[in-house]
């Protein structure tokens, strides 16, 4: 958030299909888009480390919830 | 009770003294005292360590089993034996004359203020116990009080035992155990004392405070216990500490685990994890700094060129690298570097003409292992424009390692002809994000063969590779090279039928010496007439003054290129200042990264273009003393350079031929540059730099039989396609893989910004994988929106939509909201609209 997620731009149209351009008002909104999603992914695995008593998030933990915080972004 | 409240000593001592002074049986003289003060037992310490070892036994002993009147009696007693004063205390308490002893005795008959002290009066052992009590009690009362006298007034302890009692809590005395302790353990002593002492006690006992519930031994051994756990705890901790510190210094993670760094052995592994991924950042956030990202996707093509064939290696892998570095535009990184590029190039073109060094190097190149890496790289040339630009880039940087290694000598030769081209090299560079590292090595490749053969192409293709490179050791380097490779080139010109590639970069080496000096267009016009050995002088002589030229340029750029900014336009008017100055000291002075930046660049340009021979001469001579000037990592710049001069395809003057030769040269000087940067500034550059120049300058030695084999030009080409595709698509790797993820410690960053708790660092690869996915819908949902809304760039509303449908914005949940919450100033500026002055919103409100 306070940095400036470099390349985010870069890797967001190296995934595009198509070549879409993107304005700068676009790319803010982008990174809103990220962070909102890292911060629900973080939310829940935070809260399944918690569910099995650790209070570091691990990978097991991320990876179990990653599957159904991605879907609830799907849009 | 009522003595409860009168606890003054003056009260107790009166009780006492009426009951019964000598209690206790220890009550001895006071001689006997200060004897046991003289020997306490074995300990031989001072009284009161002594009261307070007895003390501290009786508390232990009397809190574990507090309950039992005469288990304490004996453990008292026992206390006492182990606190080997028996003796003593009895001696302590023998003087019953003495207030002390009275008081003392007090204390001890008083188990309700002191438990221990009643404890041990109670014990079997009438003297023990007292003795343990009045040391309990003296202890205490010396601890407290600091008073080495024991205190014979139950009242004295007790108030400064409760009043100083800092013991931990007491247990709570059983005061009827006590009194019960304390008349039979007074039994011997004396009922009178019991009396008192139970009255004593009672009053102690219920005036007690239950801070001095604990019997004299209790706290002594309650101290006791407790000094020696302390201490063994410290030292097992220090122990421990100890070793796990030179565990850890012994670089043993794992074996650092402690209880107590359960914490720390994940912090310890995690850091330890990091610092492994760390390393291998490194090399690429300086490849990167210094434009030599180029390096390492070509340090593979430029192995495996070297390892196929060397003929083919420079010209085709400086054309693939240029094509790909041209595809590349997009990163920042090559922009960068470019823009460094462009200025070394430009430099080195400047240098050249004024280089006369660049004769001597060319001269003496003509002989050296230059002249086959730019017979190679001339012949490489000939191959198609962008074969050549890229295989030139790559070629460039192994002929700028090999001529690195080779040709420290024929700095000078390529300081001119790689000017020349790397001024053309430098407009390309510009134009295109050809990642400066290979630039430079190119250029300094092709510096250094120009010495060889003086081929304007070459050089040219040096020039290109130098200004990617930006290395200013190597440059000097690189322009001998080049310089020998330009002239070699120019030999072998004519019969490259590459001419395209050579042409343009000629034609850009020609522009650039046009643009720089007259010696550059004296270089172009020699290259003309100089199809062999012409060709070579002129190069060498416009290598020369271009390589100056270029030297200082390149010198400015290499430094600017090393701090990784784009100031173009900056370095090269310095560069051109300095090199007005003095070609000769430039190419001296090791401006050689920017000069064979330049001249690599040049070089590659004039390939490119397959301007006028004279161009290619002329870059030929900047490459020459571009490579010879700059021998760190400009090899790789002259296929970067090479695919600028190609794009700029300014370069008309020079014919095909002669470009060709020169780019060949060039290129192979790129090698030697890249060889000779290696060696000559082994201090300057950074290992990487020196890995990745090793890497350089098995391709470049490839490229001298290149040069060797200018004239079968047609054969080379025929294998540059093959080696060419495999350097482009190693190059492609690693710009397509660093477009793949986000850098780690940002995503690590906010990861953990939102976790709020500790994360551990093994969620890397799987937080990377998850973007990656999150990444790739929402670039299609995006893309569907933005087509659907008939639309060919991705709006705001496009973004809105989608998060609506996440479910984090509704018609109650404005978008602003989320916008407010997470983003930074500069991005709710551009999506908020702020009243500014003037009367002015921005942005404006669409809806």
């Amino acid at each position: 958030m306070l940095n400036k997620a470099p390349k985010l731009k870069h890797t967001v149209k190296g995934k595009m299909k198509s070549n879409v351009k993107m304005g700068p008002a676009s790319e803010a909104m982008l990174e809103l888009l990220t962070l909102v999603f890292v911060n629900s992914l973080a939310e829940e695995a935070k809260a399944k480390a918690f569910e099995e008593k650790s209070a570091t998030i691990r990978a097991q933990h991320l990876k179990a919830v990653s599957k159904k915080v991605l879907k609830k972004a799907r849009g | 009770m009522d003595h409860t409240e009168d606890l003054s000593a003056r009260v107790l001592l009166k009780h006492i003294l009426t009951t019964e002074p000598p209690r206790t049986p220890i009550t001895r003289s006071a001689t006997s005292r200060s004897s046991r003060q003289g020997n306490k037992d074995g300990g031989a310490q001072t009284p009161q360590d002594l009261l307070r070892h007895s003390l501290k036994h009786r508390l232990r002993e009397s809190i574990t089993r507090k309950s039992l009147p005469p288990p304490k009696r004996r453990t008292a007693s026992v206390v006492l034996k182990r606190i080997n004063m028996p003796a003593t205390a009895s001696m302590l308490f023998d003087d019953g004359d003495t207030p002390r002893h009275i008081l003392r005795n007090i204390l001890r008959t008083e188990p309700v203020r002191t438990p221990v002290v009643h404890d041990r009066a109670a014990s079997g052992e009438p003297q023990p116990s007292s003795a343990n009590s009045s040391i309990a009690s003296k202890r205490q009362s010396t601890e407290l009080s600091g008073f080495d006298l024991p205190d014979l007034t139950i009242s004295d302890v007790v108030s400064t035992a409760k009043g100083l009692s800092r013991k931990r809590p007491r247990r709570s005395l059983n005061v009827t155990a006590f009194e019960k302790r304390l008349r039979d353990g007074e039994d011997v002593e004396g009922q009178n004392e019991e009396a008192s002492q139970d009255n004593s006690s009672l009053s102690l006992s219920s005036s007690t405070s239950l801070s001095l519930k604990t019997p004299y031994v209790d706290v002594h051994t309650e101290k006791r216990g407790l000094q020696r756990r302390v201490s063994n705890r410290r030292k097992i901790t220090e122990e421990e500490f100890g070793a796990a510190v030179n565990r850890r210094h012994m670089g043993e993670a794992s074996s650092f685990v402690q209880p107590e760094r359960g914490p720390s052995d994940t912090a310890y592994s995690e850091g330890f994890t990091l610092g492994l991924s760390k390393l291998s950042e490194p090399d690429i956030t300086t490849d990167i700094l210094h434009c030599n990202t180029a390096l390492y996707a070509q340090t593979d093509a430029m192995t495996s060129n070297y390892t196929t064939v060397a003929t083919q290696d420079k010209p085709t892998a400086m054309a693939s690298q240029l094509q790909r570095q041209m595809s590349e535009m997009e990163q920042s990184e090559l922009r960068e570097e470019k823009s460094m590029n462009a200025f070394p190039t430009e430099e080195e073109a400047v240098a050249e003409p004024q280089g006369e060094e660049y004769i001597s190097e060319s001269q003496e190149n003509a002989g050296g292992s230059t002249t086959n890496g730019q017979a190679q790289d001339v012949a490489v040339m000939s191959k198609s424009e962008d074969e050549e630009n890229v295989v030139e880039a790559q070629t460039g940087e192994e002929g700028a390692t090999d001529s690195q290694a080779d040709e420290e000598e024929e700095e000078k030769e390529d300081g001119g002809v790689d000017s020349e081209p790397e001024e053309d090299g430098t407009t390309r560079s510009q134009s295109e994000e050809v990642q400066p590292d290979s630039r430079t090595q190119e250029e300094k490749e092709e510096e250094e063969e120009e010495e060889e053969k003086e081929d304007a192409v070459e050089s040219q293709i040096e020039e290109e590779c130098a200004v990617d490179a930006q290395h200013e050791e190597e440059e000097k380097d690189e322009d001998d090279a080049v310089d020998s490779q330009s002239d070699e080139k120019e030999s072998a010109v004519d019969s490259l039928p590459e001419e395209e590639e050579e042409e343009e970069e000629e034609e850009e080496v020609a522009e650039y010496e046009s643009n720089q000096e007259d010696p550059a267009e004296v270089s172009v016009s020699q290259f003309k007439p100089e199809d062999e050995h012409d060709g070579e002088e002129e190069v060498e002589e416009d290598g020369e003054q271009a390589s100056e030229q270029l030297d200082g340029d390149l010198e400015h750029v290499s430094r600017r290129a090393h701090r990784s900014e784009g100031g173009l336009v900056v370095p090269v008017t310095e560069a051109e200042g300095d090199l007005a100055d003095g070609p000769e000291a430039r190419l001296s002075d090791g401006k050689s990264k920017a000069y064979t930046t330049f001249d690599l660049q040049n070089i590659a340009e004039m390939g490119s273009h397959e301007s006028g021979p004279p161009h290619s001469t002329e870059f030929s001579n900047h490459g020459q003393r571009d490579a010879s000037e700059a021998e760190k990592e400009n090899s790789f710049d002259p296929p970067p350079v090479m695919q600028d001069i190609e794009d700029n395809g300014q370069m008309s003057d020079e014919s095909p031929e002669e470009a060709a030769a020169q780019e060949e040269e060039e290129e192979e000087e790129e090698e030697w540059e890249d060889d000779e940067e290696i060696e000559d500034a082994p201090s300057k550059t950074p290992a990487f730099v020196r890995q990745k120049r090793d890497l350089l300058r098995p391709d470049p030695l490839a490229s001298p039989s290149v040069l060797k084999n200018i004239q079968a030009s047609a054969s080379d080409s025929g294998d540059l396609p093959a080696p060419a595709p495999k350097q482009v698509r190693k190059r492609r790797a690693g710009p397509s893989r660093k477009a793949g993820g986000l850098p780690k410690n940002y995503l690590m960053s906010i990861f953990k910004h939102f976790a709020k708790t500790k994360v551990s660092a093994d969620v890397y690869p799987v937080l990377q994988e998850i973007m990656d996915k999150f990444f790739e819908r929402l670039a299609d949902d995006l893309e569907t929106y933005a087509i659907h809304a008939k639309r060919k760039t991705i709006e705001v509303e496009d973004a809105e939509l989608l998060l609506r449908r996440q479910g984090h914005v509704s018609d109650k949940v404005p978008v602003e909201v989320l916008i407010e919450k997470y983003l930074r100033m500069d991005q709710r500026r551009l999506l908020i609209p702020i009243a500014t002055s003037g009367n002015v919103v921005f942005p404006k409100k669409r809806r």
